[in-house]
């Protein structure tokens, strides 16, 4: 088990490389700069930002395209750059490479380095105030779908095909088919501007949190309840299950002891890649209640371009996934002994 | 001896299906007497476990219906018992061991857990106890290492190993009547004979009887004391076991005892296959529903059931030909 | 249990392969609930294909004075901010989500097929790899990604459903894999490569269409899936650009103006919703029809 755990969590490095490959490339072979969206800044001042954030890197215009370095307006750059394509092609990817090392080197370190955009502030400290405003926002919406996916899943298997079993699932298709930008206003036009229970935006206390945490959790809660119902009605199908009640136990002991466990296997293994689609709803759910969280930071800072905010919200989020699927891997190694003993 | 331990008569067990009504059992009485090793033959579907489920409370209800004349077990009608009642007698007097020892027990929870719980419900032991006469009836099946591997799961067993932990795990409260539903079909050949024994062996310590659920002629033969042959849910041959293999009288008998290879006498007779299928027991053929693939059919065979009657001191037949 | 009596197989797997799909269709129509969904959902397709040629306004024909106004006779659902008919923008916006769910969903379909069936039959090594990749990129956040790339790539449409597409093939590979790991045991497989056709013919001429009944039930709930996030891309403005419309970028609109202006969320959020619902009841009626024991 330990020796299972290791491997797994040695696994999710290189995957982090990739996602930062991935994402790094994107960023490169962008069209458009990070800049262009400004106000014209003198050359000088556009040169040196870009040589704080690694995009010219001094040695390889030295070393693949030296008469870059006397030149000073954009369109001497440009047509410079028409004159040696396949010079100026190679500064490029040599300055890729440094710029890669680099980020590299300070992601490793926990530096997210600064934001293009806002250029006093850190993208650290950025993830700083978000995640844990995200983070709250998953766990509540996590514990509202456990708790009333789990509760309704049950009920539907008990009493499958009857009335409860058909209300139930209906209302879980339901709750699969209303988009969360559709359910989020209209609970907002209800409770909060129609009830008056709940204030609309905001984040500060339990009240402000009820409402995006239903809104985020309701489509995971709908496919809980339906995998509650699938897992425990395929495993109350098994030999294992006719074998304990031949034994005489108690419908109790059969239920509980004997089919909830392998009947909520497929609810945990659903509940790795649920992550990442919570991670996805947040972003919706963060806009429409004005929560100040990472999903609304990430939308701001792709739209605007601020492509190094865009980039260590992706790793972050990654790192995140990546720990909750090892998490939910090991709990079904706990559950399940064919798995712990592979 | 011939003191009866259990007596079904008349047992039905149906399901409904899309338009009608499928008669899984269709009508049975058997009798089990104290000490003795009754086989019920017929192939796949014939209702033989089913029969078994209905007396047990096994049949999930709804969607299935089990009524009948009766299923006393040492006395008690279990058809009118209460499912509490039930619950009691299943896995304490009346213990069944099922095919497929690898789905049969359950692979989240280890084999103490699963031996333990039986005692637990049944005779009002603590966990620590029950352990200890479950580590004792493990060595008597014949586990090495009952100890350790107590703690173990199923799936770290062979299935000769995990056969042992079912029937360990039916003999925990001493049963009077054990259920062995096809108790070797999924095992190797060596494995199979080695299990036999250990029922044989269990029967005699035990003194108890014990109900061989089998399609396999071949495992009656010389473990069973009586047979009763089925067909589409209804008992067509009963009778003493050696009587039956030597001289069958239903036409089904006949084929099934055709259709196996046999190392006394007739060397050179052919295997006959049985031509055909058994019946969908939602579409009964009208008459004897052996009729289509019967090669001694009658017009009257197509016409009436034929009526159970009696064709010896102890022997009984279902056919209007034999 | 095992039957000591041989019984006449082929003649079995003839019956059955031919009423497969007629065995299907009759518990299709069973399903009261599944052919309802079917005729709602015939009845958005028409309302948005049709609807546009009887009602005499355009999609992007504004008339600023009149403004938002609720229901009348002249605007059945209204009209939005612009003074523009929220009902041909509802019906136009409607060709545009269903158009999208289609396009993304045959590139899954593509994608995943291709994957799975190729996992599936070489199996071994590459199979392990494969379904390692897959599942690697299951605990990725996609999303993210997609959102990324619209932004710093422009916002077409056709770039939309590719990416859409091209992240939401993950289920299908599996799904596809485990069918034709067990159909490849299958005795046609090995009568097929007794007779010298290549693995890829093998793999798309009789594994692929053997496993046809999964992957049309997938499909079928492939559609609402990439609707819904469809929407979500252009709810969030990254998606189909104004004037333009689609269902996402209506509620959008909507919900930025709920408060002064209600139908502008509801008309187009409840026929959204209406459309996932059926497109989800259907899904799960061909899953009960084709396949019992399936379930997700």
């Amino acid at each position: 088990m330990i020796r299972f755990v290791l491997r797994r969590i040695l696994g999710i490095f290189p995957i982090l490389l990739v996602v930062f490959t991935f994402s790094f490339v994107l960023m490169r072979v962008a069209p458009g700069g990070p800049f262009d969206a400004e106000k014209p800044v003198p050359p000088e001042v556009k040169r040196n930002l870009e040589l704080r954030y690694r995009m010219r890197e001094p040695w390889c215009e030295a070393r693949f395209l030296p008469a870059l370095q006397g030149v000073r307006s954009p369109d001497e750059e440009r047509a410079l750059r028409r004159a040696s394509p396949w010079a100026s092609r190679a500064e490029r990817v040599c300055t890729g490479l440094f710029q890669y090392g680099w980020m590299l080197g300070n992601y490793v370190r926990g530096d997210f380095g600064p934001s293009y955009k806002y250029k006093d502030r850190s993208v650290n400290e950025f993830i700083r105030a978000g995640m844990p405003v995200t983070l709250q926002l998953g766990l509540l919406a996590v514990t509202f779908a456990l708790g009333i996916g789990l509760v309704a899943g049950l009920v539907a298997a008990v009493y499958q095909n009857r009335w409860p079993d058909h209300l139930a699932m209906i209302a879980a298709l339901l709750g699969i088919s209303v988009p969360n930008f559709v359910l989020g206003p209209v609970l907002i036009l209800v409770f909060s501007l129609g009830l008056l229970w709940f204030p609309p935006a905001r984040w500060e206390s339990l009240s402000h949190v009820f409402l995006p945490g239903l809104t985020l959790g309701s489509v995971y809660a709908a496919y809980v309840a339906r995998l509650t119902r699938g897992g425990m009605l395929e495993v109350v199908r098994q030999d294992f299950i006719r074998t304990a009640r031949a034994k005489g136990l108690p419908e109790r002991l059969v239920i509980l002891r004997h089919a909830l466990r392998g009947g909520l296997l497929p609810v945990v293994s659903y509940l790795g890649p649920a992550m990442a689609a919570l991670f996805t709803g947040s972003i919706v759910v963060e806009r429409i209640f004005n929560v100040p969280g990472m999903g609304r930071y990430f939308v701001d800072a792709a739209i605007n371009r601020d492509i190094t905010l865009a980039m260590a919200v992706v790793m972050v989020n990654a790192v995140f996934l990546l720990v909750a699927n090892l998490v939910v891997d090991v709990v079904l190694g706990i559950l399940d002994p064919r798995v712990r003993y592979e | 001896m011939s003191e009866l331990l259990l007596q079904v008569r008349n047992l039905h067990v149906h399901y409904p299906v899309d338009g009608g009504v499928s008669r899984a059992v269709d009508g049975v009485s058997l009798d089990v007497r104290r000490g003795e090793t009754l086989a019920v033959v017929g192939e796949s579907g014939s209702g033989k476990s089913q029969t078994m489920y209905g007396v047990l409370g096994l049949v999930p209800r709804p969607p299935g219906r089990v009524f009948g004349d009766g299923a006393y077990f040492e006395g008690e009608d279990l058809l009118r018992a209460s499912e509490r009642r039930l619950r009691g007698i299943r896995g304490n007097r009346i213990a069944m061991i099922f095919q497929d020892p690898m789905t049969a027990l359950n692979p989240f929870l280890t084999v103490e857990r699963q031996l333990t719980e039986v005692l637990e419900v049944h005779k009002g032991l603590r966990r620590k106890e029950a352990r200890n006469l479950a580590i004792e009836m493990l060595a008597k099946v014949g586990i090495p290492d009952p100890e350790r591997r107590i703690d173990q799961y199923p799936h770290q067993f062979s299935g000769g190993m995990r056969q042992r932990v079912m029937i360990a795990m039916a003999l925990l409260c001493r049963p009077s009547l054990l259920v062995a539903d096809e108790p070797t079909t999924a095992l190797d050949v060596t494995i199979q004979a080695q299990i036999l024994e250990l029922l044989r062996a269990t029967r005699r310590e035990m003194d108890g009887s014990i109900i061989l659920i089998t399609h396999d002629l071949g495992v009656v033969a010389g473990n069973a004391d009586r047979i009763a042959v089925m067909y589409a849910g209804r008992v067509v041959e009963k009778g003493p076991s050696r009587e039956i293999f030597e001289s069958p009288l239903h036409p089904y008998t006949r084929g099934l005892l055709a259709s196996v290879p046999r190392l006394d006498a007739e060397q050179k007779a052919p295997l006959v296959p049985i031509p055909g299928q058994p019946p969908d027991p939602s579409r009964l053929p009208s008459g004897c529903p052996f009729r289509p693939r019967c090669p001694a059919a009658t017009a009257r065979c197509a016409q009436e059931y034929p009526p159970t009657r009696s064709a010896g001191p102890e022997r009984e037949v279902a056919c209007w030909v034999a | 249990m095992t039957s000591t009596v041989p019984v006449a197989a082929p003649e079995l797997e003839e019956i059955e392969g031919t009423s497969l799909w007629r065995d299907a269709w009759r518990r299709l129509k069973k399903n009261r609930m599944a052919v309802a969904a079917a005729a709602v959902l015939g009845g958005i397709v028409l309302f948005c294909v049709a609807g546009p040629l009887f009602v005499p306004y355009s999609f992007d024909e504004q008339n600023l004075e009149y403004g938002a106004r609720g229901p009348s006779a002249e605007h059945w659902f209204g009209t939005d901010l612009h003074g523009r008919d929220l009902l041909v923008r509802t019906m136009y916006g409607g060709r545009i989500s269903l158009a999208v769910g289609l396009a993304a969903t045959l590139v899954s379909l593509t994608i995943g097929v291709a994957y799975g069936a190729i996992a599936g039959y070489f199996g071994g090594r590459v199979d392990a790899i494969m379904m390692r990749v897959v599942d690697v990129l299951y605990t990725l956040p996609f999303m993210f990604v997609v959102i990324l790339f619209l932004v710093l790539f422009g916002r077409s449409i056709v770039l939309l459903f590719v990416a859409l597409g091209a992240v939401s093939w993950l289920t299908m590979a599996r799904i596809v894999r485990g069918q034709v790991l067990s159909l490849k045991q299958s005795e046609f497989v090995d009568a097929a490569r007794a007779a010298g056709v290549r693995d890829l013919a093998i793999v798309f001429r009789h594994l692929v269409p053997n496993a046809l009944g999964p992957i049309v039930v997938y499909a079928t709930l492939t559609v609402p899936r990439v609707m819904l996030e469809e929407a979500f891309l252009s709810y969030l403005g990254l998606g189909v650009q104004p004037p333009m419309a689609s269902w996402g970028l209506l509620v959008s609109d909507g919900a930025n103006n709920m408060m002064l202006h209600p139908h502008l969320l509801i008309f187009p959020g409840l026929l959204l919703t209406l459309t996932l619902f059926s497109l989800n009841f259907l899904g799960d009626g061909l899953r009960d029809a084709l396949d019992p024991r399936m379930r997700t």
